[in-house]
C-alpha cells in the first residue's frame, strides 16, 4: 500500500486510527498494540500476500533467536548470535541478491545458470537489518523489554516497514508502553498531519513532477547519446527527486506514526546544505548511516586498529552500505564511490589539522571557503548519483561522459531551457529553506506549551488539523491521477 | 468535560471549512477549467452539448499547464463562429479530441481542413466530450436533419467501442433492444445544488484540472503487475453491431459511403515505446479489436478508412515528435491534428469530382 494513495488514506489509515484509540479505551494497551501489529501485517500483505508469510516467519524466527541468546552464555550465545545473522543474511541474499551473484558468475566463468524467477520483498533489507541490529543488542546485554507484541510491532510497524527509516529497538519499544500514547491527541494530530502533508507535497508536487525530466535522460543517454545540457538537467533533476521523495517518504512516515504518539527518528536534515562528505553522510538516510555506523562499521573494528585499518573499514563499510541498497554493481560503485570521498575527506582533515597545524581558511573569506566546500560536496554527491540512479555501470559512464562532453548538433530544446529555473528553485529550496523538522518543530510543536497554557489549544490545534485535513485531500487528489507514484527506496 | 470534547471536532470541521473557503477564493484567481458546462435538455439538438454562446477556459493538471481559453457557439459546441441551420459542408464527429479545448480552434483538425481542402467548403465540428461510436450515430442522425453535409468526418479513438456501452445521460449508447441499434439517454436536469456546485471553482479544479474520481483516487497501484496478459475476442454480438455501424453511418448522414471518412486514431503508446508496441500485438483490448474489425468493414461498404498509425509513424520516426501531451494528458497536440487534417484533405481532395 502506497501512502500516496486514497486506499491508504481515506480508508486504512482511518480505520486504523478509530480501531486503535477505540480497542485501547475498551480492551486495554495489549489489544491495541496487537491490532496495530495487525493492521501493519495486512498493510504488508496487501501488496502481495504471499510475503506476509515470509514477514511472520522472519519476525517469529528473530524473537525466538533473541531469546536463544538471552538464555545462553559465552560460546553457545555466541554461535547462536551467528547462527541467526547467518540465517537472516541468508534469507536476504536469496531473495535480493542470488540473481546478481548468477548473473556475475555467468558473465565472468561463460556459464549458462538460469536465473531465479523471484518477485523481492518489499522492505526485506529494512526489517532484515532491523533485527540484526536487535538481536546483535541482546547479544551484547543492551535489551530491556522483550514484550512480544511490542516486538511484533516495532519490526513490523506500518509507517517504517517498507522504507524506513531503520529504526532501533531502544527508541521504539518503550514508546510502545507509554499509555499516554494510546489516546488520541489534538496535538499529536496537528503534528502528525503537518509532517504527512509536508512529505505528500514534497513527493507529490516536486519528486513526482521532476521524475519524467530525470528518467528521459537516464532513459536515452545510452540509447540517443545526449549532450551537455540535457545531461545536466537529468543528474539534477534525479538528485532532486531522489532527495524529495526520499525525505518525503520519510516525512510521512514520522507525520503517521506521530498520530498514535509514537515518535520516529528523522532521517534527514538537509544533506545538500552539507558542507563536507562526512557531513553528508550525518545528514543524509541518518537511521541507516548510524546503523551501518554502530553495526558494521565499529564491528569491523571502526578507527580503533590505526589509520590504514580505519579508512580499510571505512571502505568496505560504504561499500556494503551500497549494495545494501539494490543488486547491482552499481550500486557498489556508488557506495565504494562514497567511501572514497570520505577517506579523502578525514584524509584532509588530518593534513589541515596535523600537517598544516590547524590552518584555518589560510586568509580565505569564510563564505568563499565555505561556497566552495558546499559546491565541491554537491558535486560529489552529484557525480555519485549518477551511478545510483544508472541501470548500468556502462549507462553511467556514458552520463558522466555526456556531461563533459557535447556531441555535434545536441542542443537544449526551449522546453528545457524552461526548467532552469525550476531547477534553480529547487536547489535554493534545499539550501536555504528550513527542512521539515525545523519548520514543524522550531515553529510549531516549540509554541505547544504557551498554547497549553494559553487554554485554547483545543480550538486552534483542531482548526489546524483541519486545514491539513483539506490539503492532504488534495494532494491524494492530484496523485491520484499520475500513473505511479511508487516510491524510489521501496525497490530497497 | 463535555464541552471539552467537542471543542476540537467542532474547531477541526471549522478548519476544514476556512481551508476549502480559501481554496475557493485562491482557485477563482487562477485560469482553472470553468464555462464548459453541459447544456439543459432542449428537444432540438437532445445530444449533450455545452451551454451555447458563452466562453470558456482550458487548463490541465495540478500546476495549471497549457491554458486555453475558446467560445462554445450557438449549438453549444466548440467553434469560433456560430453553426448555421441548413449549412453544407464537412461536418466532423467524434469525442474531446474533436471537442479540442486543449489546443487553440485554428489548431484542430476542423479549424485547419478548410484552407487544405482544394475546394472551400464549411468544415463545423460537433466534438463531445466522452462521446462513443454509439453517440457519433447519434450526432450524423442530428446533422443530416438540420443541415445539409457534403462530407462525415469521424474520428475514432480508444475505449469509443466499448464506452458506449455504459449510458451517460445526454449521450447515444447501444441499445438493448432493438440490438444493434442505439438509444439516446435523456439529458438530465440540474438542480439549483449542482449548478452551484459546478460553479465553484474548487469543484472545476478537482474535476477537470486533477480529474478526480472516485475509481482514480481508490485504484491500486501498490501491487505489483502480472507479466502475462490476456488477448481479448470479439464476441457474436461485437462483430454484428460492427456490422450495424460500418452499415449505418452513411445512412445517419444521408451521404453515399464514399463521402464517409472514418479516422482511425493510433495507438500512440507502441509508437514511442516498444514494449506497449509488444503489448498490443500479444494482448490487443477488445476496444482495439472492434476498431480494426470496425476499419474492415467500413472500408468494404465503400466508405473512406484514415488509419493515422502509418501517418504518426512517420513522423515519429522522422523528428522524435510526440502527438499529445502525455503523461499528463493523451489528447491531441497541434501536430497530430495537422496530420489528421492533412490526412482528410488529401481524401477530400482525392475524391472532389470523382463520382460518388
Amino acid at each position: 500500500m502506497l501512502f500516496t494513495t486514497g486506499v491508504f488514506l481515506f480508508l486504512y489509515l482511518p480505520v486504523t486510527l478509530l480501531v486503535f484509540f477505540a480497542s485501547a479505551r475498551l480492551f486495554g494497551r495489549s489489544a491495541a498494540a496487537a491490532w496495530l501489529a495487525l493492521a501493519s501485517l495486512f498493510f504488508y500483505g496487501y501488496w502481495l500476500p504471499a510475503y506476509t508469510l515470509l514477514l511472520l516467519v522472519s519476525v517469529a524466527a528473530n524473537y525466538g533467536f533473541g531469546t536463544l541468546i538471552l538464555k545462553r552464555s559465552g560460546a553457545a550465545r555466541r554461535a547462536w548470535l551467528i547462527a541467526a545473522v547467518t540465517a537472516n543474511l541468508g534469507v536476504l541474499a536469496y531473495y535480493k541478491y542470488a540473481n546478481l551473484l548468477l548473473q556475475s558468475a555467468n558473465a565472468v566463468a561463460g556459464t549458462h545458470f538460469p536465473l531465479l524467477a523471484i518477485i523481492l520483498p518489499l522492505g526485506i533489507s529494512f526489517f532484515t537489518f532491523t533485527q540484526i541490529a536487535y538481536l546483535a543488542d541482546v547479544y551484547a546485554g543492551k535489551v530491556k523489554e522483550r514484550n512480544p507484541i511490542h516486538y511484533i510491532l516495532f519490526v513490523t510497524y506500518f509507517p517504517h516497514l517498507i522504507a524506513g527509516p531503520v529504526l532501533h529497538h531502544a527508541e521504539m519499544m518503550p514508546q510502545f508502553g507509554r499509555t499516554e500514547n494510546y489516546s488520541p491527541k489534538w496535538e499529536n494530530f496537528a503534528i502528525g498531519l503537518a509532517f504527512l502533508g509536508l512529505g505528500l507535497a514534497k513527493k507529490i508536487l516536486i519528486a513526482d513532477s521532476i521524475a519524467p525530466v530525470a528518467n528521459a535522460a537516464f532513459d536515452d543517454v545510452s540509447s540517443l547519446g545526449i549532450g551537455i545540457g540535457h545531461a545536466w538537467l537529468g543528474v539534477l533533476a534525479y538528485t532532486f527527486q531522489l532527495y524529495f521523495d526520499f525525505s518525503g517518504y520519510s516525512d510521512m512516515a514520522v507525520g503517521l506514526s506521530l498520530l498514535v504518539g509514537v515518535q520516529l527518528p528523522y532521517n534527514f536534515n538537509s544533506p545538500y546544505k552539507a558542507r563536507s562528505i562526512i557531513d553528508f553522510w550525518r545528514r543524509w538516510h541518518i537511521t541507516l548511516s548510524r546503523f551501518l555506523r554502530d553495526y558494521l562499521y565499529f564491528t569491523l573494528g571502526g578507527n580503533r586498529k590505526g589509520p590504514l585499518r580505519r579508512h580499510v573499514n571505512l571502505l568496505l563499510t560504504m561499500l556494503l552500505g551500497g549494495l545494501w541498497h539494490g543488486a547491482s554493481w552499481t550500486f557498489a560503485v556508488w557506495g565504494g564511490l562514497h567511501g572514497v570521498f570520505l577517506v579523502l575527506n578525514h584524509g584532509w582533515r588530518y593534513f589541515r589539522d596535523r600537517l598544516a597545524g590547524g590552518a584555518s581558511g589560510w586568509g580565505v573569506p569564510a563564505p568563499l571557503r565555505q561556497g566552495t566546500a558546499g559546491l565541491l560536496t554537491f558535486l560529489c554527491v552529484v557525480l555519485a548519483w549518477v551511478f545510483f540512479r544508472a541501470k548500468s555501470i556502462g549507462a553511467a559512464f556514458a552520463m558522466i561522459e555526456s556531461m563533459v562532453r557535447q556531441p555535434a548538433g545536441a542542443h537544449l530544446s526551449a522546453a528545457d531551457w524552461q526548467l532552469l529555473p525550476w531547477l534553480a528553485a529547487l536547489l535554493a529550496l534545499v539550501l536555504i529553506v528550513p527542512n521539515s523538522q525545523q519548520l514543524i518543530d522550531g515553529q510549531f510543536r516549540a509554541r505547544l506549551p504557551q498554547l497549553r497554557a494559553s487554554g485554547r489549544h483545543r480550538e486552534i490545534l483542531g482548526f489546524v488539523a483541519g486545514v491539513e485535513v483539506v490539503a492532504i485531500v488534495m494532494l491524494a487528489l492530484i496523485a491520484a491521477r499520475r500513473a505511479s507514484t511508487e516510491f524510489i527506496y521501496f525497490n530497497f | 468535560m463535555q464541552r471539552h470534547a467537542i471543542t476540537g471536532p467542532a474547531f477541526f470541521a471549522i478548519g476544514v471549512l476556512a481551508a476549502l473557503a480559501a481554496l475557493e477564493l485562491l482557485l477563482r484567481t487562477l485560469p482553472v477549467c470553468k464555462g464548459n458546462y453541459g447544456a439543459e435538455p432542449d428537444p432540438r439538438w437532445p445530444a449533450h452539448h455545452l451551454i451555447a454562446n458563452t466562453s470558456y477556459t482550458y487548463s490541465t493538471g495540478w500546476d495549471l499547464e497549457d491554458v486555453r481559453h475558446g467560445r462554445v457557439n450557438n449549438l453549444g459546441y466548440v467553434a469560433p463562429f456560430n453553426f448555421d441551420e441548413g449549412s453544407a459542408g464537412v461536418f466532423v464527429v467524434g469525442d474531446s479530441f474533436i471537442e479540442n479545448q486543449m489546443n487553440d480552434y485554428p489548431e484542430s483538425l476542423q479549424g485547419s481542413l478548410p484552407a487544405l481542402m482544394r475546394r472551400r467548403m464549411p468544415v463545423l465540428g460537433f466534438g463531445t466530450s466522452g462521446a462513443t461510436i454509439a453517440h457519433d450515430l447519434g450526432v450524423a442522425a442530428l446533422i443530416r436533419q438540420h443541415f445539409h453535409p457534403t462530407w462525415g468526418v469521424v474520428l475514432l479513438t480508444h475505449d469509443n467501442f466499448i464506452g458506449g456501452f455504459a449510458p451517460k445521460p445526454g449521450y447515444f449508447a447501444w441499445a438493448a433492444t432493438p440490438s444493434p441499434g442505439i438509444t439516446l439517454i435523456p439529458e438530465r436536469r440540474h438542480s439549483r445544488l449542482a449548478e452551484w456546485f459546478r460553479d465553484l471553482s474548487l469543484m472545476a479544479y478537482a474535476r477537470s484540472n486533477l480529474r478526480a474520481d472516485l475509481s482514480t483516487l481508490f485504484a491500486d497501484k501498490s501491487r505489483p503487475r502480472p507479466d502475462s496478459c490476456t488477448a481479448a475476442t470479439l464476441s457474436a454480438a461485437d462483430v454484428e453491431l460492427l456490422r450495424y455501424v460500418a452499415a449505418q453511418f452513411p445512412v445517419q448522414f444521408g451521404l453515399p459511403p464514399s463521402r464517409v471518412i472514418l479516422v482511425f486514431d493510433a495507438n500512440r503508446n507502441a509508437i514511442y515505446d516498444a514494449s506497449a508496441q509488444r503489448v498490443a500485438e500479444q494482448c490487443p483490448s477488445r476496444d482495439a479489436l472492434a476498431l480494426k474489425f470496425l476499419a474492415g468493414a467500413a472500408a468494404q461498404s465503400g466508405m473512406n478508412v484514415i488509419d493515422l498509425d502509418s501517418a504518426f509513424r512517420a513522423e515519429h520516426d522522422k523528428s522524435g515528435a510526440h502527438f499529445d501531451y502525455l503523461p499528463v494528458d493523451g489528447h491531441w497536440n497541434a501536430l497530430a491534428h495537422a496530420i489528421a487534417a492533412r490526412e482528410v484533405a488529401r481524401t477530400i481532395n482525392d475524391r472532389t469530382g470523382a463520382p460518388d
